[in-house]
């Protein structure tokens, strides 16, 4: 009785009962995982192996976490619960499909960003794209899900974080690189090679995005009143975006910074309507900019943001 | 937490249930036995020698396998039975995890293998099969698929042949039939009451001194 009249004793044995029962949940989880993975390592090893090198497990472990959407580092207890009502065997193989879908997308993104990518010098692009080329017949949803089989040098201007695997990160990758790609396709060609050969003349032999540049330089016109579609900011364009900024905080200057950028599309022919993702790469591409921006600012050395 | 890659307990647990009860009936026959305990033993075991070769086993291991494939060799009785599975376990991951270097074995392959090796250069010796270099395991394999070790081949063969010619009768059953003919037809042990009997006959008629039989003429 005196045990449990104790606020700190019930809630003790509260807070066991609840770890007991999420160990049992996780347990119960990991033994559905190793079901899957032993039906895993039959058809890998077509039925003719049931142990296999530990190097190969492991990535057959992340793949089957990356399949169920588990991190196995700290694997979300309400997830696993809902796989050990599901049966995992199930989920797994529910989940594969879906993996194996999102595969299908991937080589109709490479094709339309190989058919937008502008006549621009660049090894890495050159490079990561023919890696890309024909990345299904070589990506193992089923065994290797969390694998990419292929090398993507190419930076973009907002990196996919390393966290996405597999398939999620080629094709957020490719989306991104169309996102690029779009809005480059609205400038000349030679304007957007002049604004990379003022970066470095050297340009497309060095792992460089070609997009950041060119859109930077977009959204510094729309800050100065220049041309947006000339890419170019003159003296006097500089003074302007001087005279607006200096004096302001990094949130006035992050919004002064967003609003060119969607001055900067509207210029160059991306509607809200159509290209909205497109023009929300930029708007957050800008507001990057900020620590760039009031840094130049402060040493009176805006060139090295928008560049001649 | 993570997770690792040894083998969940309540798994391990069932695991080694049903193993022993698969391997128990099959080896009846043949006064094999597994206690529980011994069984318990071999999963650690297995789970040590997955640690040393650097493997991993997500299903439920080759015990099952190994016994199956071990319980008529000659050469194992009660007493070495479970201390032999255990070393043969051993072998068994650790001549796989060789194998991975090349063309890695099927577990099925290697086991018909290590049993064949067992019975022949090993006589029966864990230490001897241990120490059996991998290219010969390879080789009962290759002679395995090859057939040379599948004593029914020829008879196969025979049985394949009949029923390609459509007999009635297997070929087996005619054997069998002829051989049952002759024991029926031979003659019982009266029958050669009234043969000349030269084992009696030396002894009736007795040795001369110098040993020749019925003594010689020459003095």
């Amino acid at each position: 009785m005196a045990d449990a009249a104790d606020p700190c004793e019930t809630a003790r044995r509260g807070a066991d009962k609840e770890l007991a029962s999420f160990s049992d949940g996780e347990a119960d989880f990991q033994a559905g995982l190793w079901r899957v993975l032993a039906k895993q390592v039959s058809l890998y090893t077509l039925g003719e192996s049931s142990s296999l090198p530990e190097y190969d497990a492991h990535r057959l472990l992340a793949s089957a976490c990356f399949v169920l959407g588990v991190d196995p580092d700290d694997p979300d207890p309400v997830l696993m619960r809902a796989i050990v009502a599901e049966g995992a065997e199930e989920a797994f193989e529910r989940e594969v499909r879906l993996v194996e879908r999102e595969a299908e997308r991937t080589d109709d993104l490479w094709r339309e960003v190989a058919f937008t990518t502008p006549l621009l010098e660049s090894v890495a692009l050159k490079d990561t794209l023919e890696s890309l080329r024909g990345f299904r017949s070589r990506y193992a949803p089923r065994f290797f899900a969390h694998e990419i089989p292929a090398d993507i040098d190419y930076p973009l201007a907002a990196p996919v974080p390393e966290t996405v695997q597999g398939v999620r990160y080629v094709n957020t990758y490719l989306g991104r690189l169309l996102l690029e790609n779009r809005f480059l396709q609205r400038f000349e060609l030679e304007r957007c090679k002049g604004v990379l050969r003022a970066v470095h003349p050297g340009y497309g032999e060095l792992i460089l995005n070609l997009f950041e540049p060119v859109a930077t330089n977009a959204v510094g016109c729309a800050l100065a009143g220049c041309d947006v579609r000339g890419l170019r900011v003159d003296d006097a364009g500089y003074e302007r975006i001087a005279a607006s900024l200096r004096g302001k905080s990094a949130r006035q200057v992050r919004v002064a910074l967003e609003n060119a950028a969607a001055r900067a599309c509207d210029e160059a022919g991306l509607r809200p309507s159509d290209d909205e993702p497109v023009r929300g790469y930029v708007e957050r591409l800008a507001s990057g900019l900020t620590p760039q921006v009031r840094n130049a600012l402060a040493h009176d050395a805006l060139t090295g943001v928008f560049v001649r | 937490m993570g997770f690792d890659l040894s083998i969940p307990p309540q798994l391990q647990g069932a695991a080694v249930r049903e193993d022993l009860a698969v391997c128990n009936e099959a080896t009846a026959k043949y006064g094999l036995r597994l206690t529980e305990q011994q069984a318990r033993g071999l999963a650690e075991r297995r789970s040590e020698a997955l640690r040393a070769t650097g493997r991993v086993e997500f299903g439920r291991g080759v015990v099952r396998e190994l016994v199956l494939g071990f319980c008529d060799s000659p050469y194992l009785s009660q007493e070495n039975y479970e201390e032999t599975i255990a070393d043969v376990q051993d072998v068994f991951y650790r001549r796989k995890e060789d194998s991975e270097a090349a063309e890695a074995m099927a577990d099925d392959d290697l086991v018909a293998a290590l049993r064949y090796a067992f019975d022949h250069e090993a006589a029966g010796s864990t230490d001897m099969l241990a120490d059996l270099p991998l290219a010969t395991l390879r080789a009962h394999v290759a002679r395995v698929h090859a057939g040379d070790y599948d004593e029914k081949t020829q008879n196969e063969e025979f049985e394949e042949e009949a029923a390609r010619e459509g007999a009635e009768e297997h070929v087996r059953d005619e054997f069998s039939r002829v051989l049952d003919d002759e024991r029926w037809e031979r003659p019982g042990n009266d029958y050669a009451d009234n043969f000349y009997n030269a084992y009696d006959e030396v002894y009736r008629i007795g040795f001369g001194d110098n040993g020749r039989i019925g003594g010689s003429s020459l003095g």
